[in-house]
């Protein structure tokens, strides 16, 4: 059995589906270890967190603070008081553009945003601008669609400028953009940035620290993880200045009537039960990608990559998009006179799962002239045979497609 | 027979997909209900992930509904809810819409003839707006006199 099909069976998803799974841009499987970890708990050790000293209780919150530290190390952040739970990597943009940022800035500040982030990193930051009076300036790109660093690092001089908004691999293109340039570049000038780290976290490792950008946002569910899991990282001197944005229980240090006084980072970002199976799952994902460790993922998919760009060249008439500097398998594309919805749809057919549309960056869309596109996410667990496989199916469906036109 | 039953019944005599969507696709390309030349702005239903427009108007007792997409197949699908609606005369619109107000579809027909089970709900939701829509439209022309 070779390495790869060991580290596959090790996702029941694939016991249980004969599709081929290239969606995993939009979410990934979750290995056993995952699953059980959940299920386990809520068989044997449910109980809540940080409340109840009853051995259980105590039990989780040990659980739960362990499976803090572990992401701590994943990212290399500097204390487990930089990681915050949330939803996911909306819920964590959503909570520094409505906490942090909704404080410190103030009318005519500019926000630094590019036309190829992610709707959930436009959105808040678009909402925010209507509160504090703040704008939005939209940084340039390149053709081959990496960021502008010569202009942004322009446009960073500009005294109006409080905030650069970035991604850190596009869940378009599949493209790994040199964040670390950016953010130097950022902290000389004093300018705060935010990384939307979506895509980032199951193929890249990340170390906060080296990065030395303000906030990192991920979500668990792109990373082998539950659905309803992200974190946020903050700098513990930023998430200190933060006030808590939603209250309730296991936040406090003292209640009062009229006034109450908070615990401090990450708890007072915490109020209510947490979703602490999830949380738990988490953890387990992370130390699944570890024990595989990132270099393996990275060779795995760097294979799968060269193999499936090999045989998309075999398709006529394809146009893929930000094909030169892809470093992750993302594959986005369109087939000339034909709509991506009917091949997406066709794909389905034959049980093949991708995904298209405008991927949630229609910004980006409109900067290519084009509606949406067929989006081929792979993941480590994905197969040459599954490539070849899709590849026949393709020429199937084009066929097919153009017969009928 | 009615234009649905006539529909799943064409649908029943089709084993493969090959097949289902050819018949989708055809529907598209011959429909009385379809002007590929529609592309008018002002018929744009928002939301879908193909573009659908969808042009309604009354003729004497009747509401017409003309249609277009630039996906093959969602052009078929616009097409088979139009017909689907579309014999509806004024009194057959009343007694849809008594004691239901304007309900969303509900897929019925779509999920018999198995189309939609492989259809996220994004295109579900596209499939919803058309409904919504032609919906909308008769029940505002049946409540309203001056149409």
């Amino acid at each position: 059995m070779t390495l790869q099909k060991k580290i596959r069976d090790k996702f029941p998803f694939f016991k249980n589906n004969q599709g081929i799974y290239f969606d995993n841009a939009a979410t990934t499987q979750k290995p056993n270890v995952v699953i059980e970890r959940i299920i386990n708990f809520y068989k044997t050790e449910n109980s809540n967190v940080h409340r109840s000293l009853h051995k259980t209780g105590v039990h989780n919150t040990e659980e739960f603070e362990k499976s803090r530290e572990a992401i701590k190390d994943f990212i290399g952040a500097e204390s487990s008081d930089e990681i915050v739970f949330t939803s996911g990597t909306t819920d964590s943009i959503n909570i520094i553009a409505s906490s942090f940022f909704k404080k410190t800035l103030k009318h005519g500040d500019e926000i630094l945003i590019s036309p190829i982030e992610h709707h959930s990193n436009i959105l808040p930051w678009q909402n925010l601008i209507k509160e504090t009076g703040a704008k939005i300036k939209t940084i340039p790109i390149k053709a081959d669609l990496t960021y502008d660093y010569g202009e942004i690092q322009k446009l960073l001089k500009r005294r109006s400028v409080k905030l650069l908004v970035i991604h850190h691999v596009s869940n378009v293109t599949g493209i790994t953009q040199n964040i670390k340039q950016l953010i130097d570049e950022a902290t000389k000038s004093a300018v705060r940035v935010v990384v939307d780290g979506a895509q980032a976290v199951a193929h890249e490792k990340i170390n906060v620290k080296k990065l030395g950008c303000d906030f990192y946002c991920f979500s668990g569910h792109k990373m082998f993880g539950p659905t309803g899991t992200g974190v946020l990282f903050g700098k513990k001197e930023l998430l200190s200045q933060i006030s808590p944005y939603k209250f309730g229980g296991g936040m406090v240090k003292n209640v009062g009537i009229n006034k109450s006084t908070w615990l401090q980072s990450p708890y007072k970002f915490e109020a209510g039960t947490q979703n602490i199976a999830g949380v738990l799952g988490l953890g387990k994902a992370v130390e699944f990608i570890q024990e595989l460790g990132i270099d393996l993922i990275k060779k795995i998919e760097t294979e799968i990559m060269t193999c499936m760009v090999e045989e998309l060249k075999t398709i006529p008439g394809i146009q893929i998009y930000g094909d030169e500097k892809r470093t992750i398998p993302i594959f986005s594309f369109n087939i000339k006179n034909i709509h991506h919805y009917d091949l997406t749809a066709l794909l389905a057919e034959n049980n093949v799962l991708t995904r298209s549309g405008h991927l949630c960056n229609q910004p980006l869309m409109s900067y290519l002239n084009i509606d949406g596109c067929v989006r081929v996410s792979l993941a480590f667990y994905n197969t040459p045979e599954e490539i070849n496989c899709f590849i026949l199916t393709l020429k199937k469906v084009i066929s097919f497609l153009k017969n009928n036109k | 027979m009615t234009s649905t039953e006539e529909i799943i019944l064409d649908f029943k005599t089709l084993p493969t997909w090959e097949e289902k969507y050819e018949y989708i696709i055809e529907l598209g390309k011959n429909s009385q209900f379809i002007n590929p030349k529609l592309t008018d702005e002002k018929y744009l239903l928002e939301g879908c992930q193909s573009k659908v427009w969808i042009k309604c108007k009354v003729r004497k007792d009747e509401v017409i509904f003309i249609g277009n997409s630039d996906a093959l197949i969602t052009r078929g699908l616009v097409a088979l809810i139009i017909k689907l609606y579309s014999k509806n005369c004024k009194n057959d619109w009343e007694k849809m819409f008594v004691g239901r107000e304007k309900e969303r579809g509900n897929h019925h027909v779509l999920k018999e003839i198995g189309i939609i089970k492989h259809l996220s709900m994004t295109r579900a939701q596209g499939l919803s707006l058309m409904e919504e829509k032609i919906k909308n439209y008769a029940f505002d022309w049946i409540q309203n006199s001056s149409y």
